[in-house]
């Protein structure tokens, strides 16, 4: 079976690998952070545009007042659960091989919600006042309501912020001393501040490991809820097609989906950009896919499902929506997230799919292109066929909503390289203890071979 | 009486646990070794069959977080529903709507569970305080360190038997 690293890389080429990853990335590094710059900036172009002759900029109206933002806001919290499975799920689990990868997925998952974070703020249209949906004394009588999910949103997605920077800061603290102990100028500078004086003591490594498993203990938990009180923003309401009671597993089986998908993509970009082939290995990459598969049958067997209660339900509000969506103006976008999201994870099942890093990297791009898909018909069929047949209307994005859309993917990408620039994209420390682990358990298996060939030996002598 | 401190740089962890056991042995015997540490690039929970189980007090934070996050999760939220209550002018709500503050509590409970932890951390691990000078930037590449505090009687010693233990380099500095 082919392993799924090396076991001959020294620990000092580990260092001197992922550092220098950092000094010196390819061409197509800086090709990416331009175009992420111009594409921030002209979304940045739309929003002022936006603020400038309101909302109606954004053809937002009645009855279609969230449109693409909320379906975008709901794709990329999705997203961030990537770093939370990668990370939390398999370091409980014990799966070291999500070692050399759970870096860059924990900081996807930072990075998405700070990009799900602006599109409350961008609908909102007066920004200025978005501190009305905090709990604060309610000294001017605006007694935010603790009964609707849209506050509980607020404080889910501030937690799910800030646990999840803790909990990729700490876990680079060991890197970041590598990092203070083998650069110079300001990069020392800033590691030597964040590295907290970290020197690797038996003391600072007993408590680390208890603090890291506490922290993916509570994370996991803290990524469900996250993605319930979202979808609550939808179930909670009665409008057809949302009020459905499998939506808050069904969200969070999307967000798995959509993350894990994001993993693959960004994963062949590492290993691309940095030139990671000794740690970013084809059978790390294969176990990621076939997580992939089984998320996605998740999420088409709660899909199925919906779709079952609703046609069996026989509630016809509900039942026009699906049919709305099937045959309706919406339907080849409806049809294309069937399509994408249903049929093509099952080309991750192809070896020969697996090992070409085009096509693969084609088809992670389609599965989120589908899991975006989802959110918007999510969000707009409902509303063009609500309960109230006079309100009845299709909301189709012009440039302000598509250039913010296509910005927010940008912002994304371009914290992402920031990040992999300054910081370390791959654990060092954890890559040399799997390394390790993985060489004593060979050695002893050895061993244990020698021991039983002795005996044999011994019993055929006598 | 004075006292020294030596850091021995070793290639891997089998060769420091053995100088750790000699250690061990010697302070049993005689004393003179008031403190050992170890500093390695990746960690070694089997260090603890050498010196024993250490402590780790990361959970009573993280215990003490959540209780606290979670009574000021209900606080919030009931409190703010009471002054909520009375400016409302239609009737028939709850005065402290439990399953709906059931979401500020529970996350409440994780936020401050999570920022315990964190500061249990930095307190347990002896984080933000000047480590010393006996450090060398190849621990964080692939040997394996030493540190001890002997007296000075145990000194000499203490040194060659780090020497005898294939150490690959023996710092020292005497205890201001």
């Amino acid at each position: 079976m082919e392993e799924d690293i090396r076991k001959d890389i020294k620990w000092a080429q580990i260092n001197r690998d992922v550092l220098h990853s950092m000094q010196r990335p390819r061409r197509v590094y800086w090709i990416m952070l331009s175009v992420c710059i111009a594409l921030v900036g002209a979304g940045a172009y739309a929003v002022a545009y936006q603020y400038n002759y309101g909302m109606g900029a954004a053809l937002l109206n009645r009855p279609q007042m969230w449109g693409l933002y909320i379906a975008t806001f709901v794709f990329w919290i999705g997203v961030s659960h990537s770093g939370t499975l990668l990370s939390a799920i398999l370091h409980i689990t014990q799966s070291d091989w999500r070692k050399p990868i759970y870096r860059s997925a924990e900081a996807m998952t930072a990075f998405s919600v700070m990009t799900a974070g602006l599109f409350p703020l961008i609908h909102l249209g007066r920004i200025w006042d978005f501190y009305w949906t905090m709990p604060y004394p309610n000294e001017r009588s605006l007694w935010p309501n603790f009964r609707s999910p849209l506050l509980w949103d607020l404080v889910a997605i501030m937690t799910y912020l800030t646990s999840s920077l803790l909990f990729l800061y700490i876990g680079m603290i060991p890197d970041l001393a590598i990092c203070r102990d083998n650069t110079t100028g300001w990069r020392h500078k800033l590691y030597g501040v964040l590295a907290l004086g970290w020197q690797g003591t038996d003391r600072q490594w007993r408590n680390f490991r208890v603090t890291y498993l506490l922290m993916a203990c509570f994370l996991i938990p803290l990524a469900v809820s996250v993605h319930s009180i979202v979808a609550s923003d939808f179930a909670m309401s009665i409008m057809p097609g949302w009020h459905v009671t499998s939506f808050p597993p069904y969200f969070v089986s999307g967000a798995l989906y959509s993350g894990c998908a994001g993993i693959i993509t960004l994963f062949i970009l590492l290993r691309y950009t940095f030139r990671y082939e000794d740690y970013l290995t084809f059978p790390i990459l294969d176990k990621v896919c076939k997580l992939t598969f089984a998320i996605a049958m998740v999420w088409t067997y709660l899909n199925l499902i919906e779709f079952a209660s609703v046609w069996y339900g026989h509630n016809m509000f509900d039942k026009e929506v699906l049919i709305e969506k099937a045959s309706g103006p919406y339907a080849p976008f409806w049809w294309s997230m069937i399509v994408l999201g249903m049929i093509l994870p099952f080309a991750l099942l192809s070896h020969r799919i697996r090992r070409n890093m085009k096509l693969l990297m084609t088809v992670s791009l389609l599965l989120n292109v589908g899991m975006w898909l989802e959110r918007w018909m999510i969000v707009s069929p409902t509303l063009a066929k609500n309960h109230e047949p006079y309100t009845w209307a299709y909301h189709w994005p012009g440039w302000v909503e598509l250039t913010i859309l296509a910005a927010s993917f940008a912002w994304f990408t371009l914290l992402f390289l920031i990040f992999v620039k300054i910081f370390p994209s791959v654990s060092m420390y954890e890559v040399k203890e799997m390394l390790y682990h993985r060489r004593h358990v060979s050695d002893r298996l050895e061993r244990e071979a020698d021991d039983d060939s002795l005996v044999v030996a011994k019993e055929e002598a006598s | 009486m004075s006292r020294y401190r030596l850091f021995a740089l070793f290639d891997n962890f089998a060769e420091a646990r053995e100088a750790i056991i000699e250690l061990k042995v010697m302070d049993l015997r005689e004393g003179g070794v008031e403190e050992m540490r170890m500093k390695s690039p990746i960690p070694h929970p089997e260090l603890e069959e050498v010196i024993g189980a250490r402590p780790v007090f990361v959970q009573r934070f993280t215990f003490i977080g959540a209780v606290l996050g979670a009574i000021g999760g209900f606080l919030l939220t009931a409190g703010l529903s009471q002054a909520t209550f009375t400016v409302q002018p239609q009737g028939g709500k709850a005065i402290i709507p439990f399953p709906t503050d059931l979401v500020i509590i529970y996350e409440g409970t994780i936020l401050l569970g999570v920022l315990a932890t964190v500061l249990g951390f930095f307190l347990g691990a002896k984080l933000l305080r000047r480590g010393g000078t006996l450090y060398s930037s190849k621990v964080s590449e692939d040997q394996v360190g030493l540190w001890v505090e002997v007296l000075d009687s145990h000194y000499e010693k203490v040194k060659t038997m780090l020497w005898s233990h294939k150490a690959n380099e023996v710092m020292e500095e005497e205890v201001p």
